[in-house]
């Protein structure tokens, strides 16, 4: 392999998603849940995707790797270069799991209660066609790594026997041991306490570091993100309206929205302020407001807001925002 | 790292089957004689013949329909056979030939359920219309049908019975797989690669028998009853084969001289109806959860 070669792979994004739309057929008909979002996660890199209930978040997650046969898809989401849009179920079957691996919210519900903690570990693995033995290593070794203490004893284990936070190690090495380019994340704390949550955000931040894996981390939980992602995407009625390094983005958010949310978080660093949450609830995907869907609850909207979807442009400090107080000339100065 | 894997590898592997069988070993009261009582009789149905004290199919006309006591406990029926050796002997055929029924309907029901579940929506569609035509039609009438018209034997009424009872298995069935396809685990699943096929069979069916073996139960005691009437009617067990619904049918011509002929099966496939589902219903409560809350709940459990 020349040099050119290498470098050219070592770029290459771990997964680029282009202009992905996403409609769900209803007896209301059809509707859109996710309009046109474009997105790219290097290799090693750390993304956090924020936004209210509803914002499309895990349709997006979901959709990468192709879950709900309901979706219909348009636009391109790329896996280390290869086009999952059109796929056969056949090659999407083998493609889960060794290239994208997934981690889900609820550590209990993730694990067949009749099956060892061994057998789902292997299981990646051996449907993989890898012998038993040679699997059953694997994962000791992995779940070892994890920080599951006599991995070896425990494989026989059943969930039941396991601890939340132990039971989201497991899911974890279920996910990491066909060793995936990328990890999607949806919101996998959600269901653990603090202390436990804190574990397993370190966990997966240490995992991501030493394997060079690419994580999107999905969640509304802002403090997570700050301690976590090098970069946030901010997702609002089903588009990206803000990409912007973590730090950037909240010291100072340009999208109104992405600034509502930073507010609302309550924090114990500053003096006792009235908690500033954002007017109004965020709309229902069949009946989402023309041009920019934030503005009906946004303290800036213009003329321009009502009629004209914005487009994504660059910020000035870098960074990308879509929305029409940004726009492409003035911030390209 | 190869010291642990080898300790890994020597372990027992221990099947998750083994915690419901504890739970049941410490089962106190009314459930627990309903659990001997079950296991007494699938005994019985194994080891029943060679129990017989007499004969069971040499006749003696001399000695018919003999009252019960005078050397023979339960009585001699219109042909001098001893009633009670034939009801031992009648358990095998009356209660194994029930559970393979059983078996056998539950098998077809499974599978169709497991098809319906994963083979998309024009199977499920097409199966599920079978599956309502099947229990659309009484089970005893088209049985009777059908083991008629498969000239009468056990087996013809065996097959009649599986090919009658398995609309409901499948229906009940195809219901709780949805639910259990719906399980985050079994998405999971799905995520880290695991095909379709594999996914029914080693997540989807598993999680889903514990219903089955409460059904079980409550057929083994339905189908006892059904494979008496249809060998009463004349289109099961023929003579001179011992099955219980059998020795009632050929007895109840005698039922006033001789009642204790007739009355002693029809006892004794009561007896095992009446066992099995009341089995039925006591794993209902021990293995549902959704059941055992509410009964506890009530303050029914005990």
């Amino acid at each position: 392999m020349t040099v050119n070669q290498l470098s050219a792979t070592s770029t290459d994004p771990a997964l680029q998603v282009s202009d992905l739309c996403v409609d769900v057929d209803t007896p209301a008909g059809r509707i859109r849940l996710l309009d046109g979002v474009s997105l790219s996660v290097r290799s090693g890199e750390r993304l956090a995707v924020v936004g209210e209930s509803g914002s499309g978040k895990s349709v997006m997650a979901r959709s990468i790797l192709r879950l709900d046969d309901s979706f219909h898809l348009s636009g391109s989401i790329k896996v280390d270069g290869t086009e999952l849009v059109g796929l056969p179920e056949r090659r999407m079957e083998r493609l889960r799991g060794s290239k994208v691996g997934m981690v889900f919210q609820d550590p209990l519900g993730a694990l067949n209660p009749l099956c060892t903690i061994g057998e789902q570990v292997t299981e990646p693995l051996r449907v993989r066609g890898v012998r038993r033995p040679e699997a059953e290593r694997a994962a000791i070794a992995i779940l070892g790594e994890l920080g599951v203490a006599k991995a070896a004893q425990r494989m026989r284990a059943y969930p039941h026997e396991f601890s939340g936070g132990m039971r989201q190690r497991v899911v974890l090495a279920m996910a990491l041991i066909a060793e995936p380019d990328l990890l999607i994340a949806d919101e996998p704390t959600t269901a653990l306490d603090v202390r436990v949550q804190e574990q397993v955000i370190d966990l997966l931040h240490e995992v991501s570091t030493e394997r060079d894996l690419a994580v999107i981390l999905i969640t509304h939980d802002l403090g997570i993100v700050a301690g976590f992602a090098e970069r946030v995407a901010v997702m609002y009625a089903g588009r990206k309206i803000q990409d912007d390094a973590v730090g950037r983005l909240f010291a100072e958010p340009a999208h109104p929205y992405a600034r509502g949310l930073i507010e609302a978080v309550p924090r114990l660093d500053q003096k006792m302020q009235r908690l500033v949450g954002i007017p109004g609830v965020p709309p229902h995907p069949g009946a989402r407001p023309s041009g920019c869907a934030y503005h009906p609850r946004c303290p800036h909207r213009m003329e321009q807001c009502e009629v004209e979807v914005p487009r994504e442009n660059p910020l000035a400090t870098g960074g990308l925002v879509a929305c029409h107080l940004y726009p492409a000339d003035r911030s390209a100065q | 790292m190869t010291q642990t894997a080898t300790a890994t590898a020597a372990a027992p592997r221990v099947r998750p089957w083994r915690r419901p069988l504890k739970r049941l070993v410490q089962v106190r009261g009314v459930d627990r004689v309903v659990g001997i009582m079950a296991i007494c009789l699938v005994l019985l149905a194994l080891v029943g013949p060679y129990l017989a004290p007499h004969d069971i199919l040499a006749s003696n006309i001399s000695a018919a329909s003999l009252p019960p006591g005078s050397g023979h406990l339960l009585g001699t029926d219109e042909q001098g056979r001893d009633v009670l050796s034939r009801v031992l002997a009648g358990a095998r055929l009356s209660i194994l030939g029930s559970m393979a029924v059983v078996v056998g309907f539950s098998i077809i029901g499974v599978l169709v359920a497991a098809l319906a579940t994963i083979g998309g929506s024009v199977v499920d569609e097409v199966l599920m219309r079978i599956t309502d035509a099947g229990l659309a039609v009484p089970s005893m009438v088209l049985s009777l049908a059908l083991s008629a018209a498969l000239g009468p034997s056990l087996r013809s009424a065996m097959i009649a019975m599986v090919v009658t009872g398995w609309p409901y298995t499948a229906r009940l069935l195809r219901t709780i797989m949805r639910e259990t396809m719906t399980l985050p685990f079994v998405e999971g699943a799905r995520i880290l690669g695991v095909s379709r096929r594999r996914l029914m069979f080693k997540h989807v069916i598993p999680n889903s028998l514990d219903v089955l073996i409460v059904k079980w139960a409550g057929d083994v005691g339905n189908t006892i009853l059904v494979l008496g009437a249809l060998s009463f009617l004349g289109v099961g067990a023929q003579p001179p084969s011992v099955e219980w619904g059998a020795m009632i049918a050929s007895a109840q011509a005698y039922v006033s001289t001789a009642w204790w002929a007739a009355f002693t099966p029809g006892m004794a496939i009561t007896i095992t109806a009446v066992t099995f589902g009341l089995l039925g219903e006591s794993l209902q409560l021990r293995l549902n959860p959704e059941v055992r809350r509410h009964a506890a709940r009530s303050g029914g459990s005990q």
